[in-house]
């Protein structure tokens, strides 16, 4: 899978990520995505997914200790369904905002 | 002269906006199953049987930065970020074609100095031609940090 066989050594050689000037082996950003994703599944159940916003601001380097936060910051009733938008963080212990970002979110009408 | 300009990433006349065909690729339960243990989603593994993939696996149908844009020995690119638009679910079983283009590329200064930024968007499509999925990727492409001189250690004669 491509996920975990990236041909670029920073996710895999720790030499070679601290010789670009990283701390450590670099955690790959569509890992964190796929994490806040599953942190958004988790608090809308019944929710589907349309849209998933993400920046990397920091590298995070592995081993790092993570926290995630989400807060509803929208919610829109239309004729089809109701639209949540949310907004989202990962933070590395000690508040370091590593991934900002936004979801967008649909449930059908019952 | 620009960033780019004098860097040495270059952008061929017609590169930005050409589309590039990356491939098809037919998605398997392994693949999927491979993917959500990869990313720990225990949530998603522990309904076995399932054929709808987690929404982000989309991420993984296409081949790391595409189009390639080919940097200088004196920089390195690093991911900026991604805005997906999920559509209709990935299933096992199913047929997907991958397309990507370079959408834009400007510059940028950030917290350790110039970047620039490759814009590319990436589009999955099922066998019907329908979009099932669209990326938009942020590649930041930054100069290699000045390497300290190595410690040369050896035997005193």
């Amino acid at each position: 899978m491509r996920t975990t066989g990236v041909r670029e050594s920073i996710f895999a050689d720790d030499s070679y990520a601290r010789s670009l000037g990283f701390r450590g082996i670099v955690v790959p950003g569509p890992m964190l995505t796929a994490y806040l994703e599953q942190f958004v599944r988790q608090h809308t159940s019944g929710w589907r997914l349309e849209r998933l916003s993400t920046t990397f601001r920091i590298p995070t380097i592995a081993g790092c200790a993570l926290c995630l936060h989400g807060a509803v910051t929208e919610h829109h009733e239309m004729a089809d369904g109701e639209h949540l938008v949310c907004d989202l963080v990962i933070e590395h212990v000690g508040g370091e905002r590593a991934v900002t970002g936004t979801a967008r979110l649909f449930r059908g009408r019952a | 002269m620009t960033a780019a300009e004098a860097t040495g990433v270059t952008f061929g006349a017609g590169e930005v906006g050409r589309v590039v065909d990356l491939g098809t690729v037919t998605v398997t339960s392994d693949m999927i199953t491979n993917y959500a243990r990869a990313v720990g989603d225990d949530e998603w593994l522990a309904v076995p049987g399932r054929t709808e993939a987690p929404p982000t696996f989309c991420v993984a149908l296409r081949p790391g930065m595409a189009p390639d844009v080919p940097l200088p020995p004196t920089h390195f690119g690093v991911h900026g970020g991604h805005d997906l638009d999920l559509m209709v679910p990935i299933r096992a079983g199913e047929t997907y074609r991958v397309t990507a283009r370079i959408v834009d590329v400007f510059e940028k200064s950030g917290r350790s100095g110039a970047l620039i930024v490759v814009v590319r968007e990436v589009t999955i499509r099922d066998a019907l031609d329908h979009p099932v999925a669209r990326m938009v990727e942020r590649q930041m492409i930054r100069e290699l940090p000045i390497l300290q001189p190595a410690r040369v250690t050896g035997r005193r004669d």
